[in-house]
């Protein structure tokens, strides 16, 4: 078997407040191989932006460690955070807070290859950008446009020409559809995929939206309250959905016909707070099938089919 | 036949800005009947919000304007209201749910008050205790603890806050209800549970709805009829089964089901709509969706196609559908 390219043990990252210890990501394993996509789904608050940084060490990891490439870069430094760097980008959510309003397009593009010093000389950075401004299928003529000037389509074609500019193989996509109109959106997972098949890219696909998720993954992990609690090959999620959580977040996306158009929801309240959870499945406040054994102590991610685990007393 | 609560007709907005006057409405037509939900579909910059904001009059002075047109609500015209009568129509006759619960609510007033305020208003004389009661009785209805009413929006969950806002819009039982983008900002689980809500309510009081939407799926699972906007028009309208089932529509509806990625089927690749959405200072001749549109021919960048019925509940204003009736032979 070959090394994955992205390996997570353990991993954590806590934040204190004055609460008491938020745990935004708690204990996460997982693999992606190359070439694949691993989407992470989950609601707002559930750690999955938290898990993409610290990925990316965008954060500090509390515990744990992340392996890349078969390289432990849990502790990496100087050189061998800079090939990190390089090797692992991110596209982030929102297009218009992610761009600094005071650089040109074409600025903004050349920024990253400027500040690791890929590609020195005026004129083939220049050629450089006007290439991958083509690549995400934008008009020369933005080079010397600003972000304001663009809509939130072409803005998300800067994001991803940035994460390309020094050809990483990892990239972490921190929503980056989310703020855009659906037929925007569907040209941007059209870019990104078509990219992928080109580049041979490997993603990290964080959404809430089940159905872009299932559109753009090989392999799709369900998070809840900073743990993941299913994760699968995509069909088989869909398919075999085994996690009470995963069941009732995939009845509840309204589905455009008209074959069932009762609202069921079989899940009640809201997500409970992060801070200091105790021991237990942390889903059994709201289960439909919450049971005394779900609580008291924490519970194992179990391989129940191949590549399909999860985290629940039931199965 | 339904009885018809409000009625659209070719209604016209401009708002003028300093560098450019900008159409956001031209000519919509629609239909709300008396306990109806309809479902107003599009994207960004389409005018969804623009024709809520026209039905309440809250376009901004002096920069909005209704150039033509009539918004008739039971008979009566909206725009010819006077400051009293607009008074009396907001809030007890039509209310409205804004996107975003956490910014439409006063962060300085407890929910309570915020509920309150609207009783109060439209129940002169009433007693004190009445209106606790009738506050209470709203918490309840939308699924909160009364006793949570002296509490602040800050204090609330997002989902929580929708409750509020809906508690507010339905206070005093409005015959209409303008509920823009109402679930947006809530998680899946939480905005199936507002969803349940709102059709729940809907048919206990029988409240008329206008939806404002760009997710298919909420049309789906709570609208009764649909209308699909696109650049200030509404370029497709219909019941709901028309919308899902017939086989014809506009190039921009197809467009639209074709950028949802199908969670039964397993495709490669989407099939958006290529484009974006024109500048509305600037908008294109003939069709206004011609320069985006896959079957875009001569007449469609000359002329703009009049409205085609293909059923009596079904119409699509598109060059395309000229010759063709519903069921008929293309």
């Amino acid at each position: 078997m070959p090394t994955p390219l992205l390996q997570t043990i353990g991993l954590k990252k806590y934040f204190k407040t004055s609460k008491g210890v938020l745990h935004a990501v708690d204990d996460v394993n997982f693999t992606i191989e190359k070439g694949q996509t691993l989407g992470v789904v989950g609601e707002s608050g559930c750690g999955k932006t938290t898990l993409g940084r610290t990925i990316l060490r965008l954060t500090e990891p509390t515990e744990g460690r992340i392996m890349f490439g078969g390289k432990d870069v849990t502790h990496a430094a100087g050189k061998e955070m800079h090939e990190f760097r390089k090797n692992a980008q991110i596209i982030f959510q929102d297009p218009s807070s992610s761009l600094n309003p005071r650089m040109s397009v074409g600025d903004l593009i050349a920024e990253p290859m400027k500040v690791m010093k890929t590609i020195t000389g005026k004129k083939a950075l220049e050629e450089r950008v006007y290439e991958l401004m083509n690549i995400v299928g934008l008009d020369d003529r933005f080079y010397v446009s600003y972000p304001h000037e663009l809509d939130g389509g072409r803005r998300q074609r800067i994001g991803v020409a940035r994460a390309l500019a020094l050809e990483p193989e990892f990239i972490v996509c921190d929503e980056p559809v989310s703020a855009l109109d659906v037929s925007i959106q569907a040209q941007i997972l059209n870019l990104l995929m078509d990219l992928q098949d080109r580049m041979g890219l490997t993603y990290m696909f964080i959404t809430h939206d089940l159905s872009v998720v299932k559109h753009i993954s090989t392999d799709i992990a369900v998070m809840y309250l900073g743990q993941c609690i299913e994760k699968a090959p995509t069909d088989e999620l869909f398919e075999k959905p085994l996690h009470p959580y995963t069941q009732a977040l995939l009845q509840a996306i309204p589905v455009p016909n008209l074959k069932n158009r009762t609202i069921e929801s079989t899940i009640k309240g809201e997500i409970s707070s992060p801070i200091d959870p105790k021991p237990g499945c942390r889903f059994a406040t709201r289960c439909p099938y919450a049971k005394p054994e779900c609580t008291g102590h924490d519970l194992d991610l179990k391989e129940v089919a191949p590549n399909h685990f999860v985290k629940c007393v039931l199965v | 036949m339904a009885e018809k609560l409000l009625e659209i007709k070719d209604l016209w907005v401009e708002f003028k800005t300093d560098d450019a006057l900008v159409h956001a409405l031209n000519g919509v037509n629609l239909t709300v009947n008396k306990g109806e939900a309809y479902g107003l579909v599009g994207e960004t910059g389409a005018g969804k919000t623009t024709t809520c904001k026209s039905i309440l009059q809250l376009l901004p002075e002096r920069v909005g304007k209704i150039t033509n047109g009539e918004i008739l609500f039971e008979g009566k015209n909206i725009p010819d209201f006077t400051e009293k009568e607009l008074e009396d129509f907001r809030g007890s006759k039509c209310a409205m749910i804004f996107q975003d619960p956490m910014t439409s609510l006063n962060p300085v007033l407890t929910v309570g008050d915020q509920v309150a305020e609207e009783i109060e208003l439209h129940n002169p004389g009433m007693s004190k205790e009445d209106i606790d009661k009738r506050v209470d009785d709203m918490f309840k209805l939308v699924g909160l603890l009364p006793e949570r009413k002296g509490e602040f929006p800050h204090q609330f969950s997002g989902g929580m806050k929708q409750r509020i806002v809906i508690a507010m819009g339905l206070a005093c039982q409005p015959d209409l209800l303008l509920a823009d983008e109402p679930t947006t900002a809530l998680d899946v689980t939480i905005q199936l549970q507002i969803l349940k809500l709102m059709k729940d309510l809907k048919e206990q009081m029988n409240t008329a709805m206008i939806m404002v939407t760009h997710d298919l799926g909420i049309v789906a699972k709570i609208c009764d009829r649909a209308g699909i906007m696109y650049a200030g028009e509404i370029i497709e309208d219909g019941d709901i089964e028309d919308i899902f089932e017939s086989k014809y529509h506009h190039p921009y509806t197809v467009g639209l089901f074709g950028s949802i990625p199908d969670l039964t089927v397993k495709t490669d690749r989407l099939n958006p709509i290529q484009g974006l959405m024109p500048d509305p200072a600037d908008l294109p001749t003939g069709c206004k969706f011609h320069p985006r549109c896959p079957k875009c021919y001569e007449e469609c960048v000359n002329v703009e196609p009049k409205v085609y019925q293909l059923s009596p509940s079904h119409m699509i204003k598109c060059h395309l559908f000229k010759d063709i009736k519903e069921g008929g032979n293309e």
